[in-house]
């Protein structure tokens, strides 16, 4: 049969003529999804204020030169972060829930190290100011007051009573943590950036706090914490007894103190620990007395953990009576120690015993804590049992001096120091500019409630692309961990424990690039959209678009139908339902 | 689109859009997702013939649609015949490239349409037949169905007494016509459900896909959790996702991390909310059982994949 065509004039069928957008059925919903930009627990966490997610992201991609960028923003060391820094950040890490924490610091040093071995500088873009500006103490906090402030132009000289810039980092951290190399190199970039440097000179003493006053029109203190406990026992006073400060400083200046073969650290913090290992890789056996058991230890766990690898001894619950001896000491009587109440440090006490020990040795260190010496500062500056008293932002009561580091009331490390140098940086540029230094307002730029300022937030324009960045810190729960297989956290390589004790040697060696790539890929980049889609294809409206200017995605409000399934597939938080009134 | 640092590669989802938004499904609808994915997988030249089903109305009322590709609506239980007819007239016209989908609901498949679709697979015609399966006849109002679960919720099987039959093993019905290809996949793993009807649509005789498609108004739940639904039942084996070959070759598509237990599944669910913990004890011992009895045919396959 022939098919033959048949004019009809009524259709065969109804056919659709006009497209279904003319529904607007967004006008169903009860509830609308939005992009928010949450802050990820680490950088809540991180004391100086870095963008960890957004440095992750960048490096993740392999775009090391930004990623460096990005650090530098907030910290002028990566290359010593990722050496030094006891990276608190990993333990808020999300991805501890899920497998194992990100092993932020290994890629932190490999972004620092491409820095160095790339020969990448700060640029000082702001255009250069009149005011000048006196950094007291070049350590980790004046140093990094003293970036952040030639960063927005301000000319700055820092005064040190040492001859070398980085404080502790210099003459208290042992090369096999800190390479003084890498430490001058890193240092180096701030003399390039016209920072000037007055080495050898003690505020007090060679100039006086009021010709420094005069001279200059702010001034930031961060003097550093150099005051060691001393132990009042009979015959503290014999040779071969160290204190660690002391001790450290000697060895990092090359010197050769008169240590023994078998020697004693009293003490259970990072500087008994780094003593220890010093005492190690000298040759001579090292046994550390702590008066309390090792979960009151203050120190690192992972330092406590390579002490042992060395060969560091432990005592605990132990604390020193008597030091025996006739000139030197061979040995201490040592009185046993138990676990008592609480106290305030929310650690148990330890109380004494009345029995007692002894044991020899022929060297001691006393690392027993170190102190601050703040009675020389102006009259005007208040503080309490050698803690100077500022507001938030490292004013004090002086309005013109701000203070910073060891000697303010934050925890003793270095990440915290540089931390405390940013925000008095940012509060010396709002008090010459005529602002109040403390402020509400400054509080959208922190990284969460806790978390330090970010400058990069300041600033608004940042590497890595925020969107209505909020204050929330956003957790696991609240994230959709499904859309993350599971992979084991990179370790970190260390030379073995026999090559360790023959010197001085970098005990970790830097990651390839492939293995920092890697580990930047676990990142979860919490609460941080990374255009990864899921929004885009789950959305059953197809009412999720992407931004046709920007970054990311948006919601078409005139078909969403407020489901909510974009906010519960995005695998990192950055979507919010909102309840429509 | 990056994924950096996530389990599926959403560069691999075709951007492609062979429908609009407009759309008037209810929020949350798994019916609608997956058409939208489906025909990313697909792509043109397609052509879909639809019964009375949710999918009826979703694309809008006449004159309205939001389709990019000819959607032809036929009666109840004659999609598989009207596929088979329109794939008939494209080859007599020398249109043979065109892929003819039916596109059908539980209700048009496992019971009112199950007569025209054995025909078409006992004649292997060169069609798609794609069940998307949301367990009662959604449309009309939650009536049971052939594939609605034992011991659910309907508004013809009220919790007094909820549904006492088993759900039909429309998969394995199927498997016996020995038709070419026969995959389920279901819209929480889009990489998979793409890459099944890409394949499908690549080989030649009767095709059927078989599609979990979450109804938050019938399975009585949060619009919101229209994934983690459809997600939860490839993980606790309800529904698991596989392929199966010429009736012979089996093959399971996606292998979950970690089993979970079905409660974490139906415990989301108002359609199963009566079910008491021992109901919920002798359903996973069912589950178990009949995953037992694909687990070994996915086992030959691999063996014989292998040869």
């Amino acid at each position: 049969m022939k098919y033959t065509e048949k004019k009809v004039s009524v259709p065969l069928c109804a056919v659709s003529t006009t497209p279904g957008l003319v529904n607007k059925t967004g006008s169903w919903k009860f509830a609308e999804p939005l992009f928010i930009d949450r802050v990820s627990p680490c950088n809540q966490q991180c004391p100086a204020g870095e963008d960890i997610t957004g440095y992750m992201y960048l490096a993740s991609q392999g775009r090391f030169e930004e990623a460096w960028k990005l650090i530098t923003e907030e910290n002028p060391f990566p290359a010593i972060m990722g050496r030094v820094c006891f990276h608190t950040c990993e333990e808020q890490c999300n991805r501890k829930d899920h497998d194992e924490a990100v092993c932020i610091h290994t890629v932190e040093r490999f972004i620092g190290d491409y820095g160095l071995s790339h020969g990448l500088k700060i640029d000082v873009t702001e255009p250069e100011k009149d005011k000048k500006i006196a950094v007291v103490g070049a350590g980790p906090g004046g140093l990094s007051a003293a970036f952040h402030l030639r960063k927005r132009g301000y000319r700055v000289t820092t005064f040190d009573r040492h001859q070398k810039p980085g404080g502790l980092m210099w003459y208290g951290i042992p090369a096999y943590r800190l390479p003084k190399d890498i430490l001058d190199a890193e240092i180096n970039r701030l003399y390039e950036m016209g920072i000037e440097f007055k080495m050898g000179v003690t505020i007090g003493r060679d100039i006086t706090w009021d010709a420094l006053n005069t001279q200059f029109d702010a001034v930031f203190v961060a003097l550093g914490a150099y005051e060691e406990a001393g132990l009042s026992i009979e015959g503290i006073n014999k040779q071969g007894i160290f204190e660690a400060l002391r001790f450290l400083r000697e060895i990092n200046l090359g010197k050769k103190p008169k240590y023994g073969k078998n020697m004693a650290v009293i003490g259970g913090g990072n500087s008994a620990i780094d003593c220890a290992r010093v005492c190690r890789r000298l040759g001579a056996e090292a046994t550390i007395v702590y008066r309390r058991t090792e979960n009151e230890m203050p120190a690192h766990p992972e330092e406590i953990a390579m002490a042992r690898e060395e060969g560091v001894e432990f005592l605990f619950l132990a604390t020193p009576k008597e030091v025996h001896g006739q000139d030197g000491i061979s040995g201490i009587k040592l009185e046993k120690m138990a676990l008592g109440e609480v106290d305030d440090s929310g650690r148990r006490r330890p109380t004494p015993t009345g029995e007692t020990f002894d044991i020899d040795c022929d060297g001691m260190i006393l690392a027993i804590g170190e102190g601050t010496r703040v009675d020389d500062l102006p009259p005007s500056v208040s503080h309490k049992k050698g803690v100077v008293e500022t507001d938030q932002m490292g004013q004090t009561t002086e309005s013109s001096l701000f203070a910073g580091g060891d000697i303010i009331d934050i925890p003793h490390t270095v990440t915290h120091a540089i931390g405390s140098g940013k925000r008095a940086a940012i509060a010396i540029d709002r008090f010459l500019q005529g602002h109040k230094a403390e402020d509400i307002a400054l509080d959208q730029f922190k990284w969460g409630d806790r978390g330090n300022i970010s400058v990069g937030l300041m600033k608004g324009i940042t590497l890595f692309m925020r969107r209505n960045p909020s204050l929330e810190v956003i957790d696991y729960k609240n994230m959709n961990p499904f859309y993350f297989d599971h992979r084991p956290q990179i370790k970190n390589h260390r030379i073995p424990a026999k090559v360790r004790l023959k010197g001085f040697q970098e005990l970790i060696t830097s990651p390839s690039e492939q293995e920092a790539v890697s580990e930047a890929r676990r990142c979860f980049m919490c609460g941080s959209c990374t255009e990864c889609g899921n929004c885009y294809i789950f959305c059953p409206d197809s009412a999720i678009r992407r931004d046709p200017v920007g970054y990311g995605y948006i919601p078409d409000m005139d078909y969403c139908k407020g489901c909510g399934i974009c906010v519960n597939e995005c695998p990192r938080g950055a979507m919010k339902l909102k309840f429509m009134e | 689109m990056y994924s950096l640092n996530q389990r599926f590669d959403n560069r691999d989802i075709p951007e492609d859009e062979l429908l609009t938004s407009g759309n008037v499904a209810c929020a949350g609808c798994g019916a609608s997702l997956s058409m939208r994915l489906a025909l990313k997988g697909l792509g043109k030249p397609t052509v879909l013939a639809v019964p009375a089903c949710c999918w009826t109305i979703i694309p809008g009322a006449w004159p309205m649609s939001i389709m990019d590709v000819p959607f032809f609506h036929c009666a109840f239980e004659t999609t598989a015949a009207t596929i088979s007819g329109i794939k008939a007239a494209y080859r007599k016209r020398g249109m043979d490239d065109i892929c003819v989908v039916g596109w059908a609901g539980d209700g048009g498949t496992f019971d009112i349409g199950i007569q025209a679709l054995s025909g078409t697979a006992e004649r292997n015609d060169d069609i798609i037949y794609v069940c998307y399966d949301n367990e009662a006849y959604m449309n009309t109002g939650i009536q049971r169905s052939g594939a609605t679960p034992i011991g659910s919720w309907t508004t013809t099987t009220p919790v007094k007494k909820p549904k006492s039959e088993q759900k039909k093993d429309i998969d394995a019905i199927m498997i016996a016509h020995k038709i070419p290809y026969l995959a389920t996949a279901t819209a929480a793993y889009p990489h998979d459900m793409i890459a099944k009807l890409k394949k499908a649509r690549s080989i030649k005789g009767t095709r059927f896909i078989h599609l979990l498609a979450a109804c938050p108004t019938g399975w009585r739940m949060p619009e919101n959790l229209s994934i983690k639904v459809m997600r939860l039942a490839v993980l606790s084996n309800i529904f698991p996702l596989y392929e199966v070959e010429n009736g012979e070759t089996y093959r399971q598509t996606v292998l979950p991390d970690e089993i979970i237990p079905i409660d974490e599944y139906m415990h989301l669910q108002g359609r199963f909310r009566h079910l008491t913990s021992e109901d919920i004890e002798d359903y996973q011992k069912m589950v178990d059982k009949r995953f037992e009895y694909l687990k070994e045919r996915f086992e030959k396959g691999e063996t014989s994949a292998a040869k």
